[in-house]
Protein backbone atom coordinates (compact mmCIF):
# COMPACT_ATOMS: atom_id res chain seq x y z
CA UNK A 1 0.00 0.00 0.00
CA UNK A 2 1.33 3.43 -0.78
CA UNK A 3 1.47 6.26 1.71
CA UNK A 4 0.00 8.64 -0.77
CA UNK A 5 -3.36 10.00 0.23
CA UNK A 6 -5.68 12.16 -1.82
CA UNK A 7 -5.75 15.69 -0.45
CA UNK A 8 -8.83 15.83 1.77
CA UNK A 9 -11.03 18.86 1.84
CA UNK A 10 -10.26 21.32 4.59
CA UNK A 11 -13.29 20.43 6.66
CA UNK A 12 -13.44 16.70 6.02
CA UNK A 13 -13.87 14.77 9.27
CA UNK A 14 -13.92 17.88 11.45
CA UNK A 15 -16.41 18.27 14.30
CA UNK A 16 -16.82 20.31 17.47
CA UNK A 17 -15.65 17.73 20.02
CA UNK A 18 -12.17 19.29 20.43
CA UNK A 19 -13.75 22.67 21.17
CA UNK A 20 -16.15 21.24 23.78
CA UNK A 21 -13.28 19.29 25.29
CA UNK A 22 -10.99 22.31 25.54
CA UNK A 23 -13.75 24.31 27.23
CA UNK A 24 -14.44 21.31 29.49
CA UNK A 25 -10.77 21.05 30.47
CA UNK A 26 -10.31 24.76 31.09
CA UNK A 27 -13.58 24.73 33.04
CA UNK A 28 -12.38 21.73 35.05
CA UNK A 29 -9.29 23.66 36.14
CA UNK A 30 -11.41 26.68 37.14
CA UNK A 31 -13.94 24.46 38.93
CA UNK A 32 -11.10 22.94 40.95
CA UNK A 33 -9.03 26.07 41.59
CA UNK A 34 -11.53 28.95 41.90
CA UNK A 35 -14.90 27.44 42.80
CA UNK A 36 -13.90 26.11 46.27
CA UNK A 37 -12.99 29.64 47.41
CA UNK A 38 -16.13 31.15 45.87
CA UNK A 39 -18.40 28.50 47.38
CA UNK A 40 -16.71 28.97 50.76
CA UNK A 41 -17.03 32.77 50.82
CA UNK A 42 -20.39 33.38 49.13
CA UNK A 43 -22.11 30.06 49.83
CA UNK A 44 -21.06 29.44 53.42
CA UNK A 45 -19.11 32.11 55.34
CA UNK A 46 -21.12 35.14 54.26
CA UNK A 47 -24.62 33.61 54.66
CA UNK A 48 -23.62 32.29 58.09
CA UNK A 49 -22.58 35.79 59.09
CA UNK A 50 -18.97 34.81 59.72
CA UNK A 51 -17.81 37.48 57.32
CA UNK A 52 -19.62 40.59 56.25
CA UNK A 53 -19.74 41.72 52.64
CA UNK A 54 -21.29 45.03 51.67
CA UNK A 55 -23.02 45.86 48.41
CA UNK A 56 -20.66 48.78 47.78
CA UNK A 57 -17.65 46.52 48.15
CA UNK A 58 -19.06 43.95 45.73
CA UNK A 59 -20.03 46.63 43.24
CA UNK A 60 -16.53 48.05 43.45
CA UNK A 61 -14.86 44.71 42.73
CA UNK A 62 -17.34 43.43 40.21
CA UNK A 63 -17.62 46.52 38.03
CA UNK A 64 -13.85 46.52 37.46
CA UNK A 65 -12.18 44.35 34.85
CA UNK A 66 -11.75 41.73 37.60
CA UNK A 67 -15.50 41.25 37.47
CA UNK A 68 -15.15 40.08 33.90
CA UNK A 69 -12.28 37.77 34.86
CA UNK A 70 -14.49 36.37 37.65
CA UNK A 71 -17.35 35.85 35.18
CA UNK A 72 -15.02 33.97 32.82
CA UNK A 73 -13.31 31.80 35.43
CA UNK A 74 -16.21 31.10 37.78
CA UNK A 75 -19.28 31.13 35.51
CA UNK A 76 -18.47 30.79 31.80
CA UNK A 77 -15.82 28.02 31.86
CA UNK A 78 -17.35 25.95 34.71
CA UNK A 79 -20.72 26.16 32.92
CA UNK A 80 -19.20 24.52 29.84
CA UNK A 81 -17.46 22.00 32.06
CA UNK A 82 -20.81 21.06 33.61
CA UNK A 83 -22.53 20.96 30.21
CA UNK A 84 -19.95 18.51 28.87
CA UNK A 85 -20.27 16.17 31.83
CA UNK A 86 -24.07 16.25 31.81
CA UNK A 87 -24.11 15.52 28.11
CA UNK A 88 -21.81 12.49 28.56
CA UNK A 89 -23.87 11.33 31.53
CA UNK A 90 -26.87 11.12 29.18
CA UNK A 91 -24.79 8.88 26.96
CA UNK A 92 -23.66 6.79 29.94
CA UNK A 93 -27.27 6.29 31.06
CA UNK A 94 -28.21 5.33 27.48
CA UNK A 95 -30.55 8.34 27.28
CA UNK A 96 -29.04 9.99 24.23
CA UNK A 97 -25.78 11.90 24.32
CA UNK A 98 -25.57 12.57 20.60
CA UNK A 99 -25.60 15.91 18.80
CA UNK A 100 -29.05 16.91 20.10
CA UNK A 101 -28.00 16.43 23.73
CA UNK A 102 -24.74 18.25 22.98
CA UNK A 103 -26.65 21.12 21.41
CA UNK A 104 -29.00 21.45 24.40
CA UNK A 105 -26.24 21.17 27.04
CA UNK A 106 -23.70 23.44 25.37
CA UNK A 107 -26.50 25.80 24.32
CA UNK A 108 -27.59 26.17 27.96
CA UNK A 109 -24.01 26.86 28.99
CA UNK A 110 -23.73 29.46 26.22
CA UNK A 111 -26.93 31.20 27.38
CA UNK A 112 -25.75 31.21 31.01
CA UNK A 113 -22.40 32.68 29.94
CA UNK A 114 -24.04 35.29 27.78
CA UNK A 115 -26.38 36.37 30.59
CA UNK A 116 -23.43 36.54 33.00
CA UNK A 117 -21.47 38.81 30.68
CA UNK A 118 -24.57 40.92 30.16
CA UNK A 119 -24.93 41.33 33.96
CA UNK A 120 -21.37 42.62 34.07
CA UNK A 121 -22.06 45.16 31.30
CA UNK A 122 -25.21 46.35 33.05
CA UNK A 123 -23.23 47.48 36.08
CA UNK A 124 -22.14 51.08 35.79
CA UNK A 125 -18.47 51.27 36.50
CA UNK B 1 -10.23 -27.97 48.16
CA UNK B 2 -12.47 -25.03 47.54
CA UNK B 3 -15.37 -24.26 45.29
CA UNK B 4 -15.26 -21.88 42.33
CA UNK B 5 -17.94 -21.01 39.82
CA UNK B 6 -17.49 -20.76 36.08
CA UNK B 7 -19.93 -19.25 33.61
CA UNK B 8 -20.44 -21.95 30.97
CA UNK B 9 -21.83 -21.52 27.50
CA UNK B 10 -22.38 -24.64 25.42
CA UNK B 11 -24.55 -23.52 22.50
CA UNK B 12 -25.37 -27.09 21.37
CA UNK B 13 -26.68 -27.96 24.85
CA UNK B 14 -28.37 -24.79 25.98
CA UNK B 15 -28.90 -21.40 24.37
CA UNK B 16 -28.38 -19.70 27.74
CA UNK B 17 -25.09 -19.38 29.62
CA UNK B 18 -25.18 -20.96 33.08
CA UNK B 19 -23.03 -21.00 36.22
CA UNK B 20 -21.37 -24.25 37.20
CA UNK B 21 -19.55 -24.99 40.48
CA UNK B 22 -16.35 -26.99 40.71
CA UNK B 23 -14.25 -28.21 43.63
CA UNK B 24 -10.58 -27.52 42.99
CA UNK B 25 -7.46 -28.14 45.11
CA UNK B 26 -5.71 -24.94 46.21
CA UNK B 27 -2.32 -23.94 47.52
CA UNK B 28 -0.96 -20.47 48.05
CA UNK B 29 0.32 -20.39 44.47
CA UNK B 30 -2.76 -21.68 42.61
CA UNK B 31 -3.60 -19.24 39.84
CA UNK B 32 -7.02 -18.83 38.28
CA UNK B 33 -5.57 -20.45 35.16
CA UNK B 34 -4.25 -23.41 37.23
CA UNK B 35 -7.77 -23.91 38.58
CA UNK B 36 -9.26 -23.85 35.08
CA UNK B 37 -6.63 -26.35 33.87
CA UNK B 38 -7.42 -28.61 36.81
CA UNK B 39 -11.11 -28.55 35.91
CA UNK B 40 -10.37 -29.37 32.27
CA UNK B 41 -7.94 -32.20 33.08
CA UNK B 42 -9.68 -33.81 36.02
CA UNK B 43 -13.34 -32.79 36.13
CA UNK B 44 -14.79 -31.69 32.81
CA UNK B 45 -12.80 -31.88 29.55
CA UNK B 46 -15.46 -29.87 27.70
CA UNK B 47 -14.48 -26.60 29.46
CA UNK B 48 -13.09 -24.14 26.89
CA UNK B 49 -10.70 -21.28 27.61
CA UNK B 50 -7.60 -19.74 26.04
CA UNK B 51 -4.11 -19.73 27.41
CA UNK B 52 -0.56 -20.20 26.27
CA UNK B 53 2.41 -18.71 28.13
CA UNK B 54 1.08 -18.82 31.71
CA UNK B 55 3.44 -15.92 32.50
CA UNK B 56 1.56 -12.75 31.55
CA UNK B 57 3.23 -12.39 28.16
CA UNK B 58 0.94 -13.84 25.51
CA UNK B 59 -2.19 -12.00 26.62
CA UNK B 60 -4.59 -14.83 25.76
CA UNK B 61 -5.95 -15.84 29.18
CA UNK B 62 -8.11 -12.79 29.98
CA UNK B 63 -11.28 -13.53 32.00
CA UNK B 64 -13.57 -11.66 34.38
CA UNK B 65 -12.81 -12.64 37.98
CA UNK B 66 -15.62 -11.46 40.25
CA UNK B 67 -16.55 -8.94 37.57
CA UNK B 68 -13.08 -7.48 37.04
CA UNK B 69 -10.94 -8.22 33.97
CA UNK B 70 -7.84 -10.20 34.93
CA UNK B 71 -5.19 -12.40 33.34
CA UNK B 72 -5.96 -15.90 34.62
CA UNK B 73 -2.25 -16.68 34.92
CA UNK B 74 -1.46 -13.52 36.92
CA UNK B 75 -4.35 -13.71 39.38
CA UNK B 76 -4.35 -16.09 42.34
CA UNK B 77 -7.08 -17.90 44.23
CA UNK B 78 -5.57 -16.72 47.53
CA UNK B 79 -6.80 -13.20 46.59
CA UNK B 80 -10.40 -14.42 46.85
CA UNK B 81 -11.05 -15.99 50.25
CA UNK B 82 -14.82 -15.97 49.70
CA UNK B 83 -16.74 -16.33 46.44
CA UNK B 84 -14.97 -16.70 43.15
CA UNK B 85 -16.84 -16.42 39.86
CA UNK B 86 -15.03 -16.69 36.54
CA UNK B 87 -16.77 -15.30 33.46
CA UNK B 88 -15.72 -14.51 29.89
CA UNK B 89 -14.33 -11.02 29.15
CA UNK B 90 -17.08 -8.39 29.08
CA UNK B 91 -18.17 -6.34 26.04
CA UNK B 92 -17.19 -9.00 23.51
CA UNK B 93 -19.35 -11.74 21.94
CA UNK B 94 -18.89 -15.11 23.70
CA UNK B 95 -18.33 -18.11 21.44
CA UNK B 96 -18.08 -20.82 24.07
CA UNK B 97 -17.51 -20.91 27.85
CA UNK B 98 -14.67 -18.43 28.46
CA UNK B 99 -13.74 -18.00 24.80
CA UNK B 100 -14.65 -14.58 23.38
CA UNK B 101 -14.58 -13.36 19.82
CA UNK B 102 -11.74 -10.80 19.58
CA UNK B 103 -12.51 -9.72 15.99
CA UNK B 104 -13.75 -6.23 16.83
CA UNK B 105 -10.71 -5.64 19.06
CA UNK B 106 -8.40 -6.73 16.25
CA UNK B 107 -10.26 -4.59 13.74
CA UNK B 108 -9.70 -1.51 15.90
CA UNK B 109 -6.02 -2.39 16.31
CA UNK B 110 -5.59 -2.79 12.57
CA UNK B 111 -7.29 0.53 11.84
CA UNK B 112 -4.60 2.56 13.64
CA UNK B 113 -1.67 0.88 11.79
CA UNK B 114 0.31 -0.13 14.89
CA UNK B 115 3.70 -0.56 13.18
CA UNK B 116 6.52 1.68 12.01
CA UNK B 117 5.60 3.41 8.79
CA UNK B 118 8.52 4.46 6.65
CA UNK B 119 8.84 7.95 5.34
CA UNK B 120 11.06 10.91 5.91
CA UNK B 121 11.91 9.77 9.44
CA UNK B 122 13.25 6.42 8.22
CA UNK B 123 14.54 7.29 4.81
CA UNK B 124 16.91 4.41 4.13
CA UNK B 125 15.81 1.01 5.38
CA UNK B 126 19.24 -0.51 4.67
CA UNK B 127 20.69 1.58 7.50
CA UNK B 128 20.25 0.88 11.22
CA UNK B 129 17.53 3.07 12.63
CA UNK B 130 19.18 4.81 15.54
CA UNK B 131 17.30 6.19 18.53
CA UNK B 132 18.56 7.93 21.65
CA UNK B 133 17.41 6.79 25.12
CA UNK B 134 15.48 10.07 25.46
CA UNK B 135 13.62 9.40 22.20
CA UNK B 136 12.80 5.89 23.37
CA UNK B 137 11.62 7.10 26.79
CA UNK B 138 8.86 9.08 25.11
CA UNK B 139 6.92 6.01 24.01
CA UNK B 140 8.34 3.08 25.98
CA UNK B 141 5.53 2.82 28.51
CA UNK B 142 2.95 2.48 25.73
CA UNK B 143 5.02 -0.22 24.01
CA UNK B 144 4.44 -2.76 26.79
CA UNK B 145 0.96 -3.74 25.61
CA UNK B 146 0.37 -7.49 25.13
CA UNK B 147 -3.01 -7.07 23.39
CA UNK B 148 -4.84 -8.98 26.11
CA UNK B 149 -8.00 -6.87 25.72
CA UNK B 150 -8.58 -6.47 29.48
CA UNK B 151 -8.89 -2.73 28.97
CA UNK B 152 -11.74 -3.25 26.47
CA UNK B 153 -13.57 -5.41 28.99
CA UNK B 154 -13.03 -2.63 31.56
CA UNK B 155 -14.15 0.23 29.34
CA UNK B 156 -17.86 1.14 29.63
CA UNK B 157 -17.56 3.43 26.60
CA UNK B 158 -16.51 0.43 24.49
CA UNK B 159 -19.35 -1.55 26.07
CA UNK B 160 -21.82 1.19 25.13
CA UNK B 161 -20.35 1.80 21.68
CA UNK B 162 -18.43 -1.10 20.08
CA UNK B 163 -17.30 1.25 17.32
CA UNK B 164 -15.12 3.14 19.82
CA UNK B 165 -11.49 2.54 18.79
CA UNK B 166 -10.78 1.76 22.44
CA UNK B 167 -7.89 1.97 24.92
CA UNK B 168 -5.25 -0.48 23.62
CA UNK B 169 -5.56 0.55 19.96
CA UNK B 170 -5.32 4.24 20.79
CA UNK B 171 -2.40 3.58 23.17
CA UNK B 172 -0.60 1.74 20.37
CA UNK B 173 -1.36 4.48 17.85
CA UNK B 174 0.06 6.96 20.34
CA UNK B 175 3.11 4.75 20.90
CA UNK B 176 3.96 4.84 17.17
CA UNK B 177 3.11 8.53 16.82
CA UNK B 178 5.67 9.25 19.55
CA UNK B 179 8.37 7.11 17.92
CA UNK B 180 11.15 9.16 16.29
CA UNK B 181 11.60 6.46 13.59
CA UNK B 182 7.98 6.63 12.45
CA UNK B 183 6.43 8.76 9.72
CA UNK B 184 2.87 7.47 9.82
CA UNK B 185 1.16 9.95 12.15
CA UNK B 186 -0.83 11.58 9.36
CA UNK B 187 -2.38 8.22 8.49
CA UNK B 188 -3.19 7.36 12.10
CA UNK B 189 -4.83 10.68 12.95
CA UNK B 190 -7.85 10.10 10.72
CA UNK B 191 -9.34 7.25 12.82
CA UNK B 192 -8.21 8.95 16.05
CA UNK B 193 -9.81 12.28 15.11
CA UNK B 194 -13.20 10.73 14.41
CA UNK B 195 -15.97 10.76 16.99
CA UNK B 196 -15.39 7.03 17.53
CA UNK B 197 -11.69 7.72 18.08
CA UNK B 198 -10.24 9.54 21.08
CA UNK B 199 -13.39 11.67 21.51
CA UNK B 200 -15.53 8.77 22.74
CA UNK B 201 -13.46 8.55 25.92
CA UNK B 202 -14.71 10.15 29.17
CA UNK B 203 -11.61 9.24 31.22
CA UNK B 204 -13.34 6.64 33.33
CA UNK B 205 -9.81 5.35 33.81
CA UNK B 206 -10.68 1.73 34.67
CA UNK B 207 -8.68 0.51 31.64
CA UNK B 208 -5.46 1.73 33.25
CA UNK B 209 -6.51 0.23 36.55
CA UNK B 210 -6.88 -3.29 35.11
CA UNK B 211 -3.99 -3.23 32.63
CA UNK B 212 -1.58 -6.01 33.68
CA UNK B 213 1.36 -4.26 32.03
CA UNK B 214 1.16 -0.73 33.46
CA UNK B 215 0.54 0.75 30.01
CA UNK B 216 -1.85 3.46 31.29
CA UNK B 217 -3.97 3.46 28.12
CA UNK B 218 -6.25 6.17 29.59
CA UNK B 219 -3.30 8.57 29.65
CA UNK B 220 -2.50 7.69 26.03
CA UNK B 221 -6.09 8.30 24.94
CA UNK B 222 -6.18 11.68 26.63
CA UNK B 223 -2.77 12.71 25.34
CA UNK B 224 -4.29 11.66 22.03
CA UNK B 225 -7.08 14.21 22.56
CA UNK B 226 -4.48 16.98 22.77
CA UNK B 227 -2.85 15.66 19.58
CA UNK B 228 -6.18 15.31 17.82
CA UNK B 229 -7.24 18.84 18.78
CA UNK B 230 -3.95 20.16 17.36
CA UNK B 231 -4.28 18.09 14.22
CA UNK B 232 -7.84 19.25 13.55
CA UNK B 233 -6.92 22.88 14.19
CA UNK B 234 -3.99 22.63 11.79
CA UNK B 235 -6.26 21.05 9.20
CA UNK B 236 -8.85 23.79 9.60
CA UNK B 237 -6.36 26.60 9.13
CA UNK B 238 -3.94 25.10 6.65
CA UNK B 239 -6.26 22.84 4.69
CA UNK B 240 -3.56 20.18 4.86
CA UNK B 241 -4.19 16.47 5.26
CA UNK B 242 -5.46 15.35 8.67
CA UNK B 243 -2.59 15.02 11.11
CA UNK B 244 -0.16 17.17 9.21
CA UNK B 245 3.11 15.74 8.01
CA UNK B 246 3.87 13.45 10.96
CA UNK B 247 6.55 14.03 13.58
CA UNK C 1 -23.41 -19.09 17.58
CA UNK C 2 -22.46 -16.60 20.22
CA UNK C 3 -24.11 -14.36 22.79
CA UNK C 4 -23.25 -10.86 23.91
CA UNK C 5 -24.66 -9.41 27.12
CA UNK C 6 -25.81 -5.81 26.54
CA UNK C 7 -24.96 -3.03 28.95
CA UNK C 8 -27.98 -1.45 30.61
CA UNK C 9 -28.15 2.19 31.73
CA UNK C 10 -27.28 1.07 35.26
CA UNK C 11 -23.92 -0.56 34.45
CA UNK C 12 -22.17 1.93 36.72
CA UNK C 13 -23.86 0.49 39.83
CA UNK C 14 -22.00 -2.79 39.43
CA UNK C 15 -18.59 -1.75 40.64
CA UNK C 16 -17.08 0.57 43.25
CA UNK C 17 -14.78 2.11 40.66
CA UNK C 18 -17.68 3.03 38.38
CA UNK C 19 -19.65 4.50 41.28
CA UNK C 20 -16.69 6.75 42.08
CA UNK C 21 -16.65 7.75 38.41
CA UNK C 22 -20.34 8.67 38.50
CA UNK C 23 -19.82 10.60 41.73
CA UNK C 24 -17.08 12.56 39.94
CA UNK C 25 -19.45 13.30 37.07
CA UNK C 26 -22.21 14.25 39.51
CA UNK C 27 -20.07 16.97 41.12
CA UNK C 28 -21.38 19.28 38.39
CA UNK C 29 -24.95 19.15 39.77
CA UNK C 30 -24.27 21.25 42.92
CA UNK C 31 -21.94 23.29 40.73
CA UNK C 32 -24.79 24.10 38.36
CA UNK C 33 -26.88 25.28 41.32
CA UNK C 34 -24.06 27.47 42.60
CA UNK C 35 -23.60 29.00 39.14
CA UNK C 36 -27.27 29.96 39.04
CA UNK C 37 -27.02 31.51 42.51
CA UNK C 38 -23.98 33.53 41.44
CA UNK C 39 -25.73 34.62 38.26
CA UNK C 40 -28.62 35.92 40.33
CA UNK C 41 -26.08 37.68 42.53
CA UNK C 42 -24.45 39.36 39.56
CA UNK C 43 -27.82 40.84 38.60
CA UNK C 44 -28.70 41.87 42.14
CA UNK C 45 -25.72 44.24 42.36
CA UNK C 46 -27.60 46.89 40.39
CA UNK C 47 -30.09 47.66 43.08
CA UNK C 48 -29.87 47.56 46.92
CA UNK C 49 -33.32 46.04 47.31
CA UNK C 50 -32.55 43.18 44.93
CA UNK C 51 -29.25 42.69 46.71
CA UNK C 52 -31.15 42.19 49.98
CA UNK C 53 -33.37 39.61 48.31
CA UNK C 54 -30.31 37.81 47.06
CA UNK C 55 -28.73 37.87 50.50
CA UNK C 56 -31.94 36.43 51.97
CA UNK C 57 -31.94 33.70 49.32
CA UNK C 58 -28.28 32.85 49.99
CA UNK C 59 -29.02 32.65 53.74
CA UNK C 60 -31.84 30.17 53.35
CA UNK C 61 -30.67 27.08 55.31
CA UNK C 62 -31.47 24.79 52.40
CA UNK C 63 -29.48 26.96 50.01
CA UNK C 64 -26.55 27.03 52.46
CA UNK C 65 -26.75 23.26 52.58
CA UNK C 66 -26.55 22.92 48.78
CA UNK C 67 -23.70 25.40 48.65
CA UNK C 68 -21.84 23.47 51.37
CA UNK C 69 -22.36 20.43 49.18
CA UNK C 70 -20.98 22.41 46.23
CA UNK C 71 -17.92 23.28 48.29
CA UNK C 72 -17.37 19.63 49.22
CA UNK C 73 -17.90 18.32 45.71
CA UNK C 74 -15.65 20.99 44.22
CA UNK C 75 -12.86 19.66 46.45
CA UNK C 76 -13.68 16.08 45.39
CA UNK C 77 -13.62 17.19 41.78
CA UNK C 78 -10.25 18.87 42.42
CA UNK C 79 -8.85 15.68 43.95
CA UNK C 80 -9.91 13.64 40.89
CA UNK C 81 -8.96 16.30 38.34
CA UNK C 82 -5.49 17.19 39.60
CA UNK C 83 -4.18 13.64 39.29
CA UNK C 84 -5.32 13.51 35.66
CA UNK C 85 -3.33 16.57 34.62
CA UNK C 86 0.17 15.01 34.82
CA UNK C 87 -1.16 12.01 32.88
CA UNK C 88 -2.66 14.07 30.06
CA UNK C 89 0.22 16.56 29.90
CA UNK C 90 3.34 14.89 31.28
CA UNK C 91 6.18 17.34 31.67
CA UNK C 92 9.47 15.99 30.45
CA UNK C 93 12.75 17.83 30.21
CA UNK C 94 15.13 15.70 28.15
CA UNK C 95 15.43 12.43 30.06
CA UNK C 96 13.91 13.83 33.21
CA UNK C 97 10.23 13.23 33.88
CA UNK C 98 8.82 15.69 36.40
CA UNK C 99 7.22 13.53 39.12
CA UNK C 100 3.44 13.71 39.03
CA UNK C 101 3.14 14.45 42.74
CA UNK C 102 4.85 17.85 42.32
CA UNK C 103 2.27 18.83 39.73
CA UNK C 104 -0.56 17.64 41.97
CA UNK C 105 0.86 19.53 44.93
CA UNK C 106 1.31 22.69 42.86
CA UNK C 107 -2.37 22.56 41.88
CA UNK C 108 -3.48 22.16 45.50
CA UNK C 109 -1.21 25.09 46.30
CA UNK C 110 -3.16 27.14 43.76
CA UNK C 111 -6.46 26.21 45.44
CA UNK C 112 -5.26 27.38 48.87
CA UNK C 113 -3.75 30.50 47.36
CA UNK C 114 -7.11 31.44 45.84
CA UNK C 115 -8.89 30.70 49.13
CA UNK C 116 -6.38 32.95 50.93
CA UNK C 117 -6.85 35.67 48.32
CA UNK C 118 -10.65 35.60 48.68
CA UNK C 119 -10.45 35.66 52.47
CA UNK C 120 -8.07 38.60 52.32
CA UNK C 121 -10.36 40.42 49.86
CA UNK C 122 -13.64 39.83 51.64
CA UNK C 123 -12.81 39.30 55.30
CA UNK C 124 -10.14 41.97 55.45
CA UNK C 125 -11.46 44.25 52.72
CA UNK C 126 -8.30 43.83 50.70
CA UNK C 127 -6.33 45.78 53.34
CA UNK C 128 -3.20 44.45 54.95
S1 LIG D 1 -3.29 -1.71 27.19
FE1 LIG D 1 -2.97 -3.16 28.91
S2 LIG D 1 -5.03 -4.03 29.27
FE2 LIG D 1 -5.09 -3.08 27.23
S3 LIG D 1 -4.59 -4.75 25.81
FE3 LIG D 1 -2.65 -3.71 26.29
S4 LIG D 1 -1.77 -4.86 28.02
FE4 LIG D 1 -3.95 -5.47 27.86
S1 LIG E 1 -1.43 -17.42 29.59
FE1 LIG E 1 -0.27 -15.93 28.48
S2 LIG E 1 -0.87 -14.09 29.49
FE2 LIG E 1 -1.83 -15.60 30.71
Amino acid sequence: MSNHMPKPSRRQGLHFEPLWWLLFSAGGVCFAVFVPAVALIFGVLWPLGIIDISLAQLQGYYSSLWGLVFTGAVIFLPAFHAAHRIRHAFHDFKLGGGSTTAFICCGTAAVVSFVAIWAWFMLPG
Amino acid sequence: MRSIQVLRYLPEESPQPFLQSFQVPVTDSTSVLDALNYIKESLDPTLSFRWSCRMAICGSCGVMVNGIPKLGCKDFLRNYPNDLIIEPLAHLPVERDLVVNMDSFLRHLEAVKPYLIEGKNAADSSQPNRQTPAQMARYQQFANCINCGLCYAACPQFGLNPEFTGPAAIALAHRYNLDSRDSGKAQRMAPLNSKNGVWSCTFVGFCSEVCPKGVDPAAAVNQGKVESAKSMLIQLFSGRAIGGAGQ
Amino acid sequence: MSYKPQLTGSWWLKHRFFKAYMLREATVIPLAFLLCSLLAGAFSLQDPERFQHWQAFMSNPLVILVHTLALTTSLYHAATFFVLFPRVMPIRVGNYQLPARYLVLAQWGAVWLVVALFIWLFAFGGQS
